[in-house]
Parts: structure tokens; sequence; C-alpha cells
């Protein structure tokens, strides 16, 4: 068990990135090119991963979805972690006040609607397209760095350090720069990559309704959709991609949980 | 209260500034001036948004979530249609989850570090990577096109037989716990470990009860409150989650009234039906709250 | 015979030897003792007899109960001694109780687990137990829940699940150290008398020696995993063959002499009817805020080279005026002057006349900086730009000054002892001489010899950088060797105050006096060092 789900995880994660990398100058085949004579092939020697109803090669597309889900997932990631932070952060220096009671009721707020509902709610009124599934993602993350990174400065604010650094006559905002962030910092990339993997579910999701990244850009979710009228036909186009989000989210399920047991020190400490 | 009102606002604001008029939508795009305004007029729409959000909020109050733009049918009817659908599937897919979690979580916190453990834990992190509609596709393939055990899609009414119509949502309920089963696991696992290091616990085994009695008698409880809030929050999730699957299994829930209603800028329904969700979610923190104060002591006002 | 024989205990936990080659016997009726610092094994020893020791550890060695091994038992032979024939008491009161569980249910399911008895009259009989372990019925303790009782209450209630089957044996780890003074010398004379009606056997594990020299019969020293010593406790006074026990009874008997300063008549720090409240959890939406006074109507001076201490009991407010002097927390009414200059709108340049060394060593520092980075940071309230080769300077003069060496400087905090911290949080707060240094409770997370040298090391300093400071102690012996004038706090008011030798000898108030008497006290041996 020790650290093998950190390298296991990573290795996955790396897999996936490599492939969403190499897509970017090489692919198998061209995608924008249809093919119809070729369609509906299973894996094969030329198709490694069999081609589409469109004789698309499916590996070349599974490349390019790797860059899409990866890309939706990582700004509304940072778009969560940008501005979730440092509201959590002021939260927890003004404990109480009127700040962080506006803060948390906000939070709570958005945490009672269904996340995926409104997601749609907004990518359907505003226009289904990439862009408007990170926001959606993007919104649903903030409380959740907001409330973690509260937790945890909270219970650093009672430390000594942090009086003793008060005694020093540090600003709230600086105590928090130079003393709260710094420890709070595995907590926030542990934290981070749990909502990256979120986020490609939820990217996978959009899309497979068809509110997400818009065709001809090839995304896993659309390939599920597309593959659903096909499945009892056509099995691979739907187990595929399914297997290339799994593989992803796995990686980075596995990664974060390995990255917690290393990062932190009362785990580590209780699994000896 | 407080949060009801809020999202109401939000929910409204966000539908008001979303680009797509209703009136033209639904007129095609060769109507003319006059009629667009004459359907406007008789939809409500040239009022003021202020007042329209009060009429809007003091009709649902009394249950009556207006007319459909499209339809030209009252919501609540709509809505009372398809809420036997999703609401019921939620709580299946809960209760699934529940039962599936509570046995496994238990096994692996007794069971921990041991084949056992690891073996549940590397199950549930598949659990938490499968996409629950992918995950309703591969059902649909083995239990209703190979096997036949179960009909691919659609719902069968209450009326013609309860359990005709648990067994429709038999498949989509599957699909939609097991992510939730597998975090749940995981709560119950981590919340119990972390009871079981607790100095109670030391008491407890002091006192002469063995490992298996601590767990029932002491430890459990204990480890209940992180995993009641899971429960609630995983309660959103299922109702968001039964959108996507009602769209697998063709099933005629709010997910699909929703997704109608937003192609046809049906605005009122989509609020209506949104608001309903948060009320939901909200009702069941709420009960989630209560039960804290049931399970915790700690948490009771003193009489 | 005897009740209880440890022969050879010997314990591992990884590379590390927790235990070695413990041995010892319990006789009926007496109370043993075993004391040492922290990290000795004491604690170990005692979840060893009752087979409790941490899932990892490697046990060796044989435990004796009565006539029958303890070490080769199974699980269900073991838990039906435990608990019925062998009680135990723990140290945090606080957390030893399951907190979703009525107090009596904790101790009537004891009774049902041992016995034939069905749950009614184990419930009565659980309600003698609670009036015997001193719980007044009145208050109907049965039903309540361990958060809605005081830490001495909880601890009288796990005394009572101890009793609860009349056992041979209590073993009772540290079972007064989380109490106040008061609340110890009651939970003591508890024990003393339980054990004594009982005809009940006691091992008594506590890092106190005043109260091993008040209650044992036999002492074992214990240091590093190994009994050093253990003699009768008549016996151990008299000879201390072993070096460590001397030099642990040398510690805590320890005085430190503080250099005779020129006192200045102006007030450094003068406090003027100062109070401090709490808002409490409103009970009901709409109702009033209630408040909580933690400070009432306090006033005193300090004048430049006092060296004043400040004694009381958790919740007496203490800490609460320790923040508020440092500038932490709001005051309600009243006037804290520094300098004559109000603190809370004080500027860089009067709050750089106050500094703090905290309790805990372990939650002083930043566990991401390094020291130097840590022991400049006062340098923050002076304005201006210093030379950085200056503050290096004063870095390594202070490092030294504190008893280490300049290379410490660039080394994490993790790399040090808790008497090490103590030591750079006192370099922390001596840097930029401040006039004023508080130490909130600055020795009471230390070992007795550790203790002695950091009081030393404070004494050595006071007559160096001649400092005026405020030491806030529970610990009155902290307070008799380190302080020239004393004040007694209690309920957020002062009640006494004096010079520390007249105040502690001669107390005037009756809580005073009570407070001086519950602390157990050692006897007067002579050592020949």
């Amino acid at each position: 068990m020790k650290n093998g789900s950190l390298i296991f995880g990573a290795l996955l994660s790396v897999l996936v990135i490599i492939a969403a990398g190499v897509s970017f100058v090489w692919v198998p085949f061209d995608i924008t090119q249809l093919s119809i004579p070729d369609k509906l092939q299973t894996p094969n020697k030329v198709h490694w991963l069999g081609t589409d109803h469109f004789g698309r090669d499916i590996l070349s597309m599974i490349m390019i979805g790797a860059r899409t889900s990866l890309a939706v997932a990582l700004l509304a990631v940072g778009i969560g972690f940008s501005i979730g932070v440092p509201l959590g952060l002021a939260a927890a220096a003004r404990k109480n006040s009127l700040i962080d009671e506006v803060i948390m009721r906000t939070n709570d707020l958005i945490f009672a609607f269904p996340s995926l509902v409104i997601a749609i709610l907004i990518t359907a009124l505003f226009g289904a397209g990439a862009m408007n599934a990170i926001i959606a993602i993007g919104i649903f993350n903030i409380p959740v760095f907001a409330r973690v990174s509260r937790g945890a400065a909270l219970s650093l604010w009672q430390k000594e350090f942090i009086l003793a650094a008060r005694v020093s006559g540090k600003t709230d905002f600086l105590i928090s720069a130079e003393h709260i962030l710094p420890n709070i910092a595995n907590l926030l990339i542990v934290q981070g990559t749990i909502q990256f993997s979120l986020g490609i579910l939820a990217e996978a999701g959009l899309s497979y309704v068809g509110l997400g990244t818009q065709p001809p850009i090839p995304s896993w979710g659309r390939m599920l959709a597309d593959a659903q009228t096909m499945v009892s036909f056509a099995p691979h186009l739907a187990i595929i991609p399914g297997t290339a989000i799994i593989v992803t989210v796995l990686g980075l399920n596995l990664m974060g949980d390995g990255l917690r047991d290393v990062l932190d020190p009362r785990v580590r400490k209780s699994r000896e | 209260m407080v949060s009801l009102c809020l999202a109401s606002v939000i929910i409204f604001t966000i539908v008001e500034i979303a680009p797509g008029d209703p009136a033209s939508f639904m007129l095609g795009i060769n109507a003319q001036e006059d009629t667009i305004a004459a359907l406007r007029a008789e939809l409500g729409l040239d009022q003021d948004k202020l007042s329209r959000y009060f009429s809007w909020i003091s009709g649902m109050l009394q249950g009556d979530f207006g007319t459909s733009y499209t339809y030209r049918s009252p919501i609540s009817n709509m809505i009372a249609d398809r809420i036997w659908v999703s609401l019921p599937l939620a709580l299946y897919a809960l209760v699934i989850s529940t039962l599936i979690a509570f046995p496994a979580g238990i096994y692996a916190a007794t069971q921990r570090g041991k084949v056992g453990d690891v073996a549940v834990m590397g199950a549930t992190q598949f659990g938490i990577a499968i996409p629950n509609f992918w995950f309703a596709m591969i059902l649909v393939v083995i239990f209703a096109l190979k096997l036949r055990w179960f009909s691919a899609g659609g719902f069968v009414e209450w009326e013609n037989g309860i359990f005709q119509s648990i067994k429709s949502l038999t498949l989509p309920a599957i699909a939609l716990a097991l992510p939730q089963a597998s975090i749940l696991s995981r709560v119950m696992r981590s919340a119990l470990i972390e009871t079981l290091s607790e100095d109670y616990i030391r008491t407890a085994r002091a006192k002469g009860f063995g490992k298996r009695a601590v767990i029932w008698r002491h430890a459990l409880r204990n480890a209940l409150i992180p995993v009641l809030t899971i429960i609630g929050l995983q309660f959103s999730f299922l109702l968001a989650g039964a959108i996507i699957i009602e769209q697998v299994f063709f099933l005629p829930g709010l997910g699909r009234l929703v997704f109608q209603a937003i192609t046809q800028r049906d605005l009122i329904v989509v609020e209506s039906v949104v608001m309903l969700l948060v009320f939901a979610v909200i009702t069941v923190n709420f009960i989630v709250d209560i039960t804290y104060a049931i399970v915790d002591p700690r948490l009771r006002r003193r009489v | 015979m005897s009740i209880l024989s440890v022969e050879n205990l010997n314990l591992e936990i990884g590379p590390a030897k927790i235990l070695e080659d413990v041995s010892f016997k319990l006789n009926e009726g007496r109370i043993l003792a075993i004391t040492g610092e922290s990290g000795s094994g004491k604690s170990m020893t005692a979840l060893s007899i009752i087979q409790l020791q941490p899932k990892n550890a490697k046990l060796g060695g044989k435990i004796f109960f009565r006539d029958q091994e303890i070490t080769n038992k199974n699980e269900l032979e073991l838990c039906k001694i435990r608990g019925a024939k062998i009680g135990m008491i723990f140290q945090e009161p606080m957390t030893a109780l399951n907190p979703v569980k009525t107090v009596g249910d904790q101790i009537s399911e004891t009774i049902v687990l041992h016995s034939e008895k069905n749950k009614k009259s184990a419930d009565s009989e659980t309600f003698n137990i609670l009036e015997r372990v001193g719980l007044n019925p009145a208050i109907n303790v049965f039903k309540r829940y361990p958060h809605e009782l005081s830490g001495g209450q909880r601890q009288r209630v796990v005394i009572g699940i101890a009793i609860a089957l009349k056992p041979s044996i209590i073993i009772a780890d540290e079972p007064t150290t989380a109490l106040d003074v008061t609340t110890q010398s009651q939970i003591l004379a508890l024990l003393k008398k339980l054990v004594k009606e009982d005809n009940i056997s006691m091992i008594l594990i506590t890092h106190d020696l005043a109260v091993v020299a008040n209650m044992a019969d036999q002492i074992a020293v214990m240091q590093n995993g190994i009994i050093v010593e253990i003699e009768e406790t008549q016996t151990l006074f008299k000879s201390m063959k072993h070096e460590y026990t001397r030099s642990l009874f040398a510690a805590s008997k320890h005085s430190v002499e503080l250099p005779i300063i020129e006192k200045n008549s102006d007030p450094l720090l003068s406090i003027k009817n100062v109070s401090c409240r709490y808002r409490l959890a409103r009970t009901k939406i709409f109702s009033k805020s209630n408040y909580f006074t933690a400070v009432s109507d306090v006033s005193f001076d300090i004048k430049n080279g006092e060296r004043v201490g400040l004694v009381g009991e958790s919740g007496c407010g203490k800490s609460t005026l320790t923040r508020a002097i440092l500038g932490l927390e709001p005051i309600f009414e009243g006037r804290i002057n520094v300098d004559d200059v109000d603190i809370l709108n004080a500027k860089a340049s009067i709050r750089k006349n106050i500094q703090v060394v905290f309790q805990d060593p372990y939650g002083s520092f930043n566990p991401r900086h390094k020291v130097s980075t840590l022991i400049k940071e006062p340098f923050h309230l002076i304005k201006g730009s210093i030379e950085t080769k200056k503050i290096e300077n004063k870095i390594e003069k202070v490092l030294e000054d504190v008893g280490l060496s300049a290379d410490d400087k660039s080394k994490y905090i993790h790399e040090f002892s808790g008497g090490q911290r103590q030591r750079i949080a006192i370099a922390r707060a001596l840097i930029i001489k401040p006039k004023l240094v508080i130490f909130d409770e600055a020795v009471s997370a230390l070992d007795v010899t550790v203790r002695a040298q950091i009081l030393d090391l404070i004494a050595e300093l006071a007559a160096e950088y001649g400092l005026t400071y405020l030491f806030i102690s529970h610990d009155l012996s902290v307070i008799r060797s380190i302080t020239d004038r004393c004040l007694v706090m209690k309920n957020g008011k002062i009640i006494e105050q004096g010079l520390t030798k007249k105040v502690l000898e001669q107390p005037q108030n009756t809580y005073t006096k009570k407070l001086i008497d519950a602390v157990p006290k050692l006897p007067n041996f002579q050592m020949e060092l």
C-alpha cells in the first residue's frame, strides 16, 4: 500500500497528460476526414481502437478528447482555487465578522443548488459550449475551496505561532500569506486533485447531454452520447471513451490519496 | 428560509439575464412584431421584473407554479406528474447506496490494512471513477439487451403496479447509487477508524468490551455524525444525477421536463423545477440537522 | 502472595525499544506508584498490563494476575478480566467518556457486561456507585451526558466505572494531571478512600513526585523504558540510590536565585478597571445576547524591573487577561496602558515594548520556517530598515544568550526538543529587547528537569537583560521561585496580591489558602549530593 497508490495514480495521470500533449503535434488519423467505408470497425491493426460511425479513428479522438477534458477541468479548478481560497482565508481571518458571515452564507447557498442542475441551467441558457461549462463547473469549485481553506485556517489561527506573529504587529493579510497559506498548501493540493477529477466527470456529463463541448471538437462525453444508440451492435464505441474517463479519474483520485498520505504527517503517523 | 428567498432571487436573475425571448422563440423567426408583443402581454412578460418576480413567488407559495409558456397548461400539474418518477428514483438510489456503504465501510474499517480493506477500498476507487451515465449504458447492455431481465428504458406508471414501477426504476437507481455508495463507504470507513482511535473507545475496551462490541455499542453512533452530513449532500447529487440518468433510460421525470423546457425557452418551467429542487435539498439538509441532534446530545438545546 | 507480578516485560514498536526488562510485584491492598518523565514508558507499562498496547507493538515477558498468566490468554478471557478484575482510570476525563451516551448507561453497561444482572438492577446499583464517587444524586447525574459535567465530575464517573465491579486492581494513569489543583486533591482523596474501603490494590502512574510521595506505599522510578529504582516509599526517600532519582527530586524542589534589580517607580504596565466579556451563543434566535464576563474590574501596575506572577486555576480569566495585555483581545471596559499609551491604539513603537513566550513548545513556531526567520519576526515592529548584517548578529547573539549555538539559526524547528524550543521562544521574545516579557504558562508543558533548566535560564536573563516580566502560571511552586510579587485570580477578579513570599506563606484570602493547601507537598528529605 505504501505510496503504491501515489505511484500508480501518477502513472495513469501522466499517461493521459502525455496522450493529450502528443495530440497537439501528432495523431494517428485526421479526425476531420470522414470515411464512411471504414465505419464501425472494431479495434484492429490499422485503427488500434477501431472507428466510429463516421469512420473516424477512435484513438485519435480519445487523444484530442483528453485535451478537452483536462483543459476544462483544469480551468474550472483554477477558477475555484483563485476565488475560493482568498475568500476562505479572509473569512477565517475575520472569524464571526460580517465578512465571514456573508462568505459562508453565500457558500451554503451555492451548496444548496444541486450543482449539476445549475451547470445545466447555465450552459443551457447561455449557450452550450466549453467556456460556459468551465464557468459552470468552476462556480461550484469556489465554495469547496473556500470551505476547505477556511476550516484549515481557523484551526491555525488558534495556534500560538500565529499569536506570536500578531504580537509582532503583523497584519491579518501578511499572516495569511506568510503563515497560513504555506501551512494549508498540502491540503489544497489534495483537494485540487479531487476537484480536478470531479471536473472531468462533470465535463463528461455535460457533454453527454449535449451541453458541454460542441462538435466537431471531440470530447469523451459526446462520444458516449453518440455511442448510446449503437451500443447493442458496437459496444466498443461506449467502452473505450468510458475507460478513458475511468482511467483519468482513477489516476487523479489515487494520486490525491497518495499525496495526502505523503504530505499529511498526521496520517503518516497513524499508519505506522 | 433566508436561503430559500435568496435562491429564488438568484434563479430568477439567471433566467432573466439569459439571452433568448420566449415569445419570439415560440412564434418562430418569421413572426410579426405585433404578434410577439401580444403574446408577451398574454404571458405577462411586459410587466416589470419586480412584479413578475413577486407574482411568481406568491403563486408558488400557494402551490400555483404558473402556466407553461409553450404547453399552456399549469406547471403544477406537469411537475406533479414528473416528480413521482424523479423523487422515488433519488430515494431508491439513496437506499441502495446506504445499504451497500454501511456494511462495506464497517467491514473495511474492521479489516483495516488487511486484504479485505484493500479490496473494498480499491473497488470504491473504481466506483468513484465510473461516470454513472456510462455505467447505466453498460447495465442496459448487460441486463436489458443481453439477459433481458429488465426493459432498456421507459417507466411503468404507478397505477399499473407498484412492483413493475419499482422494477423499471431499478437499473437507473443502481447506476445512480454506485458512485455515491463508493463515496459513502469511504466516509463510513474513515469516520469509524477515526472514532476507534478516541479515548472513550479505550475506556470501553478497558471495561472489558471486545472489539466487535465496542464498534456496535460505542463507535458506530459517533461515526454516524460525519456520515449523515455526506448522506445529506448526496441527496442533492442524486437529484442532479437523476436528471442525466433519466436521459439514458428515457424516464419521464423532472430531468426530461427541464431539457424540453430549456430547448423551448419555457423559462417559467425551468425556474419552477430548479426552485423545487433547491427546496428539496434545503428540506433534506434541515432533516439532517434534526437527525444530528438525535444522534449527538451535545447539539441538543439544554432544556 | 502478590496479586500482580510483571516479569521481564519488553516492548518494541518498530525499531524503538519502549520497555526493557520491566519487572515488579504488586501486593494486595497496596499502592504502587510508577513515576518518571515523559517518554519513560510508564503509560505503556499500564496499557501492557491489560494487554491494550498498540497493535503494532511487540510484547515480551510475562504478566501474572494472581496465579494466572495474562500474557497468553485469548481475547475472550482477557475481556473477562478487564473491567471486572482490573479497572482502569485514564488521564483525560474530557475525552475518556463516550459523548453520545448518558453517564449512568456507561457505568451500568459495565455491570451488565460482567454480571448476570439485568439492566434494571444494574441501573439501581449505578445510582449507589454515583453516590459513592461523590456525585450528588440531587442533580440526577445518571441521565446526564458527559459534556454537561465538569472535568472533576467526569473523572469521578471514570472512577465509578473502574470500581463498579469491585476489581482487585485499579490502574490509574495520570488520573489528576488534567485537573486543577483543588480538584486534584479531592480526586486523590476519593481514590485513597475507595481503595481502602474495597481493599483494592492500585498502580498509580504520575509524573508528579509530590502526588507520588503522598499516595504511594511503594515507588518505581522509570527512565527510558527501564525501572531504575523500586523501593518502599520511606526507604526511597531515605536512600535515593539511583542518580536519576536524585536528579528528579532535586529538580522538583528546584529554586532559583533571582537577581536583585533596582526598581523604578514609574509603572511600565498599568491596568485600570479592565473587564473583558464574551457573547454566549444564543439559546433562541430572537433572545437577547447573553455575555460571560471573563475578566471583571481588574486593576494593577507593573513597575520597571518588577517580576510579577499571576496565579489561578483554569477558567479564572488569566488567559483572557494575558491576551488583552498583548492587544489580542478587545476590552469591554477600562484601560491598559504601556508607558502611558493605550495598548489598543498603540503604534508599533509602543508595541515593541511587549513580547510573549507561550506554553506549547510545539505550537509556537511555524514548522515551515527556519529558526532565523522565526526569531527575527518581532523586527517587524521596528520601523525603518535595519541592516541585514546587524539582524544576523543579533540572531546569533540571542541564540547564544539562551544557551543554544549560533549555527542553530539555519535549522528547522522539528530538529529541536521541547526544552530547546522553549529557549528559541525566549530568544524570539528577547531579540528586540522589549521592556516587558509575558510568560504564559511558559514552563507548564515541560518535564521537571527541563523545567528547572528553563527557570534557571530566565533568572540568568533577568540579570543580563534587566527583565521586567509577568509570569502567568497555575503552578504555585513556579510562581514561588521566579517572581517577586504575585496576584491571585479567581472568577475574573484579582482576589489577593502582594509579595510572593508573603502571599504564599501567609495568605489572607480563604481561596488562596485553599489553593495553597491543595498543592501536594514533597516531604522534607535530606539529600546527600
